[in-house]
């Protein structure tokens, strides 16, 4: 995963996605957080999926770890669209981060993506349980079987801040300012 | 096949939920939404609490997709849904907004959840994912439970005694410890409460705003209300007596407390509605988190039926059963003094408040003809034709307040008591004399 330091080049960013969303967005994934995807489904009604991970979450390149039977409609639907959303929510704080995207392709998982997400998930599960959700519900919700996962990789387009409220749905650029 | 029916744990807003909607491009959108509430077997609300992308996604597309967990067992679900509209006010958004409430203090977000409105869904497909799933064990069947619990109410006994069978039951058959019975007062639009279980004090006689709190609300809308998440750590004159609809002041003299927990975390609240006509409410509550579910709000629902239609066959001048009882009565050395307010005819025993408004002008009758004539035995209909009681003539909703000047006086325990003596007809016991004032 790349550096939250790590220089953005202006030319090649879109207006959205600041510096700024980088930061956020790794600093929950390391302290465990929700992952969840949206797509537009085979039959062109949207679909709600949840990730394992967010394995590199760069200005131009962002990779997510899914599990293939928890979703593979939407899969099939991200081959035909490759248009997708992607919230990351921090559990204690509710603090939520939307990217949008464009050009995902399915993956093989790798090695590291899977260290990755086995230890973003082990944080959540933590998260889980000190928001009172029960040790073997925490538990059971951040099981995850390493032969079962694929990354989709996608270029985001636009960062949005999803934090519960009425700004919620801003361009995370004005949200910032 | 799954139903929605099968799947309502999910719908309690423990875990949150995840939809998805698109906008007119096709561009998807995602995000966590706090309630997801079951209305019917084929639908579902939404809480619309600002408009924000997915509203304007779903107004634009009318079709959204969400992904429910439950919390106990960790089975996952994706709805397919289809939007039908926005209900701003009502039953369903009330409930609804009670939950809300509940979800927020949880969430340690009470300042920005407000409900704007429920948005109806038609649940157009359920598809179950695969999830590490957790064995759940229910403690006791809510239906099983309730059929026990309304067996209770077919006894010929009176009201009050009746009362208090019932809500022991409740905690004997469903577990439920803490419990309250309030009739409505319609021309007050007030709440009393007749009979209580589980607390350090009846609070007989407390009485609750119709509208106010989960006990109002729920009489108010004829809906069930249930709340699973009670802040615990809001002070005790504040949230919690708020919702329980107790937060205007009861006044320095007519001070009955409220009986209820200090921190309960659920708690709910179910109308007594005989022949569509909400006459009380049947309250339950439990210092434990996400007590009462859909299926416990069905089961106490059917009891609470049975209970409105018993209380209505009591009312009934000519079917109410005899029930001669052996009269105890406190005798007292001293007169007893009596102090009345014509104004609003609050009543004082001895300095202690005894009870108000139209019960309190029924308890003035009856002491000041006793001391006058030493008379004892009245009947019901005598006092539906005194015009001096202005009760109204369509519903007077004499028994209720019979039933509370009785239970007021029971529970002072002094040298006046009201006892039922036959159909329709009751004695009024005094040990000693009565001093009587009138202010």
């Amino acid at each position: 995963m790349p550096s939250a330091q790590a220089p953005a080049d202006p030319a090649e960013t879109e207006p959205g996605l600041l510096p700024e969303a980088q930061t956020l967005v790794e600093a929950f994934c390391q302290h465990g957080a929700s992952i969840i995807i949206g797509v537009i489904g085979l039959s062109g009604r949207p679909l709600a999926g949840v990730a394992l991970g967010c394995t590199e979450f760069g200005p131009h390149k962002i990779r997510v770890l899914l599990s293939r039977p928890l979703n593979s409609e939407l899969l099939h639907g991200l081959m035909r669209n490759s248009r997708i959303a992607l919230t990351v929510s921090e559990v204690p704080t509710h603090r939520s981060i939307q990217i949008k995207g464009e050009g995902a392709v399915l993956l093989a998982a790798q090695a590291e993506d899977l260290q990755i997400a086995k230890r973003q998930l082990r944080a959540f599960r933590d998260q889980l349980i000190d928001a009172e959700y029960g040790e073997a519900f925490a538990t059971a919700y951040c099981r995850f079987d390493p032969a079962e996962a694929v990354a989709v990789e996608f270029i985001p387009r636009a960062a949005f801040t999803q934090t519960p409220g009425p700004k919620a749905g801003e361009r995370l650029q004005e949200s910032v300012r | 096949m799954t139903t929605l029916d099968q799947i309502r744990n999910c719908l309690e807003g423990v875990v949150p939920a995840f939809l998805a909607t698109s906008d007119g491009e096709g561009m998807p959108n995602v995000s966590e939404i706090s309630q997801v509430h079951y209305v019917d077997p084929g639908h579902v609300a939404l809480s619309y609490q600002f408009f924000n992308k997915t509203r304007r996604n779903v107004l634009a597309t009318r079709v959204a997709s969400v992904i429910v967990v439950d919390p106990d067992s960790n089975a996952q679900y994706r709805l397919e849904l289809d939007f039908e509209e926005t209900q701003t006010g009502g039953p369903l958004f009330e409930a609804m907004r009670a939950k809300l409430a509940g979800i927020a203090s949880h969430t340690h977000m009470e300042s920005v959840f407000r409900l704007l409105g429920s948005d109806i869904y038609e649940v157009r497909a359920i598809e179950p994912l695969p999830s590490r799933r957790l064995e759940v064990l229910r403690p006791c069947n809510p239906l099983s439970a309730a059929r026990r619990v309304a067996a209770e109410l077919t006894t010929p006994e009176e009201v009050g005694p009746l009362l208090d069978r019932f809500l022991a039951a409740l905690e004997r058959q469903m577990g439920i410890g803490h419990s309250m019975v309030l009739m409505l007062d319609p021309e007050t639009g007030r709440l009393f409460t007749v009979a209580s279980h589980g607390y350090p004090s009846t609070g007989i006689g407390f009485d609750v705003g119709l509208g106010q709190g989960v006990i109002g609300v729920a009489a108010a809308e004829g809906v069930p209300i249930r709340i699973g998440h009670l802040a615990a750590d809001y002070s005790y004159g504040e949230a919690v007596r708020s919702a329980a609809g107790i937060d205007s002041p009861a006044g320095p003299v007519t001070g009955i407390s409220y009986p209820g927990l200090e921190a309960p975390l659920s708690q709910i609240a179910l109308p007594l509605r005989p022949l569509g006509e909400t006459v009380g409410v049947l309250f339950a509550e439990s210092p434990q988190r996400n007590r009462f579910g859909y299926d416990d709000e069905d089961a106490l629902q059917l009891v609470a039926q049975s209970l409105g239609m018993r209380l209505l066959l009591g009312r009934q001048d000519g079917r109410e059963p005899a029930a001669p009882q052996s009269i105890e009565t406190a005798s007292s050395a001293a007169p007893l003094r009596l102090r009345h307010y014509r104004f609003d005819d609050t009543v004082f025993i001895d300095d202690a408040y005894l009870i108000k408004g139209v019960a309190g002008a029924i308890f003035w009758k009856l002491a000041t003809e006793h001391a006058a004539t030493g008379r004892t035995e009245f009947c019901n209909r005598e006092l539906r034709l005194d015009a001096t009681l202005r009760l109204p003539a369509h519903f007077d909703n004499l028994e209720s307040r019979l039933l509370l000047l009785q239970r007021r006086l029971a529970e002072r325990g002094g040298g006046i008591q009201i006892h039922r003596s036959g159909r329709g007809r009751f004695r009024f016991d005094v040990a000693g004399d009565l001093t009587l004032e009138e202010l």
